[in-house]
């Protein structure tokens, strides 16, 4: 999620990441603050790309709590972009074979 | 219609401040076990916070950078301090403290053996009710978790140990935890492979042919 929809050209846009599991059963990961990966811009990668792992919610290393769903994880690093060129933009998160909602980004002059 | 009594009010009794009772004094873990699904290894501790009123008081974990890498975990790269949100102190999930098993076996075989690294964790508190607001260090919720990948006998195990000690993480202090220690011990691999003969310069050896 940003603060805004629209931005001007050359302004901060910094995207929040927040992962919600729905359904008991699902373990949730929430110590952090964790690495965003598999971010994309108007389709290009941005972030770097995440380890091939059936559950891209679930750490290789870990220490801490693990909370049991249904929970929501908040404690993600912070992405953040400056566009120069007005125009629409859309980011999207898609760890693994998920995705998150598109932000459709306006940017002015 | 009843009279209006017109008597001067007795003076109102001072609002009295409600007592602050709540208190978070210390961590102490459960009855802990190990974690070994093939992929992941490690382990489970119970969280008790222990102090008064507990439901008024929200706590968060913080765990240290990693620290004390020996052996073949010394070409590990440190890993970076992490913390959780505040939570009901009352309600404190499990901890676990997991590796990756592949990993760990690829440090083992390609870095040199043996090796070992540590983290540090403590836990932070706040009580809204009771005006601290800030998070403050908890007195004894201080732990070291140690992670050792070695050959045991013809084996390759790996050992998950969490330890009471005093630690500093970020600017926070706090002094060891109420449980002295917790430990899992794990096969990684059955078969830890033969040491590998140095070549003979001296052409001692046996030779073939002519």
């Amino acid at each position: 999620m940003t603060g805004e929809r629209r931005y001007r050209a050359g302004e901060e846009i910094r995207v929040h990441h927040v992962m919600e599991a729905t359904e008991p059963g699902i373990d949730v990961y929430v110590m952090g603050p964790k690495q965003v990966t598999d971010e994309t811009v108007n389709g290009e990668l941005r972030t770097a790309a995440g380890p091939p792992s059936a559950d891209p919610f679930r750490p290789s290393e870990y220490d801490g709590r693990v909370v049991p769903g249904p929970a929501i994880d908040f404690n993600y690093e912070v992405t953040a972009y400056r566009f120069t060129r007005p125009g629409a933009y859309q980011i999207l998160w898609k760890p693994g074979e998920w995705k998150s909602n598109v932000l459709e980004i306006e940017v002015v002059r | 219609m009843g009279e209006l009594d017109d008597r001067p009010a007795a003076p109102a009794k001072e609002a009295k401040k409600p007592k602050c009772e709540a208190s978070a004094t210390g961590i102490s873990l459960g009855k802990s076990g190990p974690i070994h699904d093939g992929d992941e290894y490690g382990l489970r501790t119970p969280i008790n916070v222990r102090g008064k009123n507990l439901k008024d008081v929200q706590d968060s974990e913080l765990v240290g950078t990693s620290v004390d890498h020996t052996g073949s975990m010394k070409d590990r790269p440190s890993a970076k301090s992490k913390n959780s949100d505040f939570m009901a102190a009352d309600k404190i999930p499990d901890d676990r403290h997991v590796s990756s098993v592949s990993d760990h076996l690829d440090y083992y075989d390609n870095h040199g053996g043996d090796g070992s690294y540590s983290r540090l964790q403590m836990d932070l508190y706040k009580i809204p009710s009771c005006s601290i607001d800030t998070p403050q260090g908890m007195a004894n919720s201080g732990y070291r978790i140690k992670r050792t990948v070695k050959k045991d006998g013809k084996k390759v195990v790996g050992i998950v140990t969490k330890t009471a000690e005093a630690v500093e993480i970020d600017g926070f202090k706090s002094g060891a935890g109420l449980t002295a220690k917790k430990e899992a011990k794990v096969t990684l691999r059955e078969d830890a492979p033969s040491e590998k003969k140095e070549k003979s310069t001296t052409g001692a050896g046996p030779k073939k042919g002519k």
